[in-house]
């Protein structure tokens, strides 16, 4: 495996140091990100998520204690271009739809890339792409106020503002909260576009397990800043007891398959989705000659005439799915 | 290993601007002036800043900041705090304090009263005793103040604020003064300082992490940071009337009505400790301002 582009070990940060109101928000985070890799960090409410990330934007700098490399680069270093760093690496904050700056919606998508001082028909095109990819009518909202739009448009034009930068790391900090369930699907289809389609290093913040499923091969759980577990999420998912100790869960589906196996049903993986769980539980279903009936009797009542193999278990997974058994 | 990121004064590059605002900011504490009445707090602080505003001379200044600092102590409020909340303003202070150094002073008298003498002069630029005094004391006044309001504000309670106030100006209501409004505003005012620090931290770091240069280098710096202030005062303001008409919106929903017929759950009451604080700065204030040419 080659080198990982991000590398934190023992990551400290206190906010308003050496004052009465001090708050320490991290207090130990590890954390390795690959190239290329679709990353989730999870973490009840002030686990220091959001710190974190701050970190790898550069807009937080290690002190004293803990150490941060970005490309090689150590990050404590203050002679480090930072800027370059901003480069590649965009965040999305959390509620981004509040940080807008700029009085109208081209403007404010424009901003990344006039810093970055290219000429007027590349950030022109800059900012149709973006706007493209979120789903913005280039014509229709380029020369809107801000203020005008919805909270929902809001954010797709800060999220744009980040893509027109066109960074090799997208970071999005708890970027789908609030959104309604076609926004969210939206967003998460726009995610896996950039990672699968254009190879970029995708890291999603997230207090819900739900969110990262669809996306992330990995995960980082946080939680009192500190990193408590690290690996795929498969593994971290089947660890429903470490998570709920630290106020987290996993998704519904990967509950009921412990309740499962707590049963006797076991399964041979953490399923992460309805489907991979209706193709786990049934071969344990085909077991039962009385299930098998059922789902042959269920799946012709609900008019589906497909006929179950030998061994019954597509057909049981089918009886799942449809909901007959 | 004394790898810090090195931060001092102004450097947007820090962001921790909650840090620098020290007026506003509660400290929870149990210290002698935590436990004063505010109405006491107040009356006294505004006692003092007479006394600070109007007196003139360089022994005035130089107990009255120790007198200033004496409280900070009284306060248990750690001072490298407190002198951080100079930082934001240290940049103007110092251009006003130049200014003043040399474009001020060319009257007869200085600020107490004494005959002016000329140090130095060059062209515009003149240097006299008048205008040294008063850019001395200008910085102490600043200094002073600066202390004394966010000690009022470090060691009360937003409530704790709003009840002083209004109990102070209710003697005034039947002359048509609306206390209870008054001492709102107020409140919500001071409210808002840490609420806008955070704001514009937040802004900062969203253009910062697009790609704005923050650090202010080059001989035109004055410009540019200017121009950057102007970029982020626009959304600031937007942003803060939206939060307005929300926060107008949260008190309707709760049947705010104003001050008519509200009563409060905790009953102020001056206590001795109070009067002795009243009674210790106004006569403190008095002598102030009866030798406040002396020196």
């Amino acid at each position: 495996m080659s080198e990982p582009l991000i590398v934190a070990r023992g990551l400290e940060h206190t906010y308003m140091a050496g004052s009465p109101l001090a708050v320490r928000a991290l207090n130990g985070a590890d954390l390795e990100v690959q190239r290329g890799e679709a990353l989730g960090i999870i973490g009840p409410g002030g686990a220091g998520k959001s710190t974190l990330v701050q970190h790898l934007n550069g807009l937080l700098r290690p002190s004293r204690r803990g150490q941060l490399t970005i490309d090689g680069q150590d990050m404590a270093d203050p002679r480090t271009d930072v800027q370059a760093i901003r480069r590649r690496i965009g965040l999305i904050f959390q509620r981004p739809e509040d940080q807008l700056f700029k009085p109208l919606v081209g403007d404010d998508i424009a901003f990344g890339p006039r810093q970055l001082g290219l000429p007027r028909p590349e950030v022109r095109a800059r900012v149709q792409r973006a706007m493209a990819l979120v789903g913005l009518d280039f014509e229709a909202f380029v020369d809107r106020p801000t203020l005008s739009l919805s909270g929902g448009e809001r954010r797709r034009v800060a999220i744009a503002g980040v893509l027109a930068l066109e960074p090799e790391v997208l970071i999005l900090d708890e970027a789908t909260s609030g959104l309604d369930p076609q926004g969210r699907r939206e967003l998460l289809d726009l995610l896996r576009r950039l990672h699968r389609q254009e190879g970029k290093t995708v890291i999603l913040v997230a207090s819900y397990m739900e969110d990262l499923v669809d996306l992330a091969g990995r995960v980082a759980v946080l939680a009192g800043g500190r990193t408590v577990v690290q690996g795929e999420i498969r593994e971290v998912l089947a660890q429903g007891e470490l998570l709920q100790r630290h106020g987290l869960a996993a998704p519904e589906i990967a509950q009921i398959a412990e309740a499962l196996s707590a049963r006797g049903c076991r399964l041979s993986r953490t399923p992460l989705s309805v489907q991979e769980a209706a193709a786990e539980i049934a071969p344990h279903l085909a077991q039962h000659p009385a299930m098998r009936e059922r789902t042959v009797s269920g799946l012709s009542e609900v008019g589906d005439d497909r006929r179950l193999s030998n061994d019954g278990s597509p057909g049981c997974a089918l009886g799942v799915e449809r909901g007959v058994l | 290993m004394g790898r810090r990121v090195a931060h001092w004064g102004w450097n947007v590059e820090s962001f921790d601007f909650l840090r620098h605002v020290t007026i506003g900011q509660y400290i929870p504490g149990n210290s002698v002036l935590h436990r004063l009445d505010p109405r006491a707090k107040i009356t006294v602080v505004l006692l003092l800043g007479a006394a600070v505003t109007f007196n003139g001379s360089y022994l005035g200044h130089l107990t009255l900041l120790a007198v200033t600092l004496g409280l900070v102590a009284l306060a248990r409020l750690p001072l490298r705090f407190m002198l951080g909340g100079l930082l934001p303003a240290l940049p103007f202070i110092a251009l006003l304090a130049l200014l003043q150094l040399f474009f001020t002073g060319q009257g007869p008298t200085t600020l107490s009263g004494h005959a002016s003498v000329s140090l130095w002069q060059w062209g515009w630029l003149h240097l006299t005793t008048a205008s040294v005094q008063l850019t001395v004391i200008s910085l102490a006044r600043l200094v002073e103040l600066i202390f004394l309001v966010s000690l009022l504000t470090n060691t009360t309670p937003l409530t704790g604020l709003t009840h002083g106030m209004e109990g102070m100006l209710r003697p005034f209501t039947p002359l048509g003064l609306p206390a209870h409004e008054l001492s709102l505003i107020g409140t919500i005012a001071l409210r808002f300082v840490p609420v806008l620090a955070e704001q514009l931290e937040s802004i900062l770091k969203a253009q910062a992490s697009r790609g704005a240069d923050l650090h202010l280098r080059g001989r035109l710096q004055f410009i540019q940071a200017t121009r950057a202030t102007i970029v982020m005062l626009v959304p600031l303001f937007l942003n803060t009337l939206l939060r307005a008409e929300d926060l107008a919106l949260a008190m309707e929903a709760r049947c705010y009505l104003g001050g008519k017929g509200r009563t409060h759950y905790v009953r102020l009451r001056l206590r001795n400790l109070d009067y002795i604080a009243i009674v210790s700065a106004a006569a403190f204030t008095a002598a102030a301002l009866v030798w406040r040419n002396v020196l």
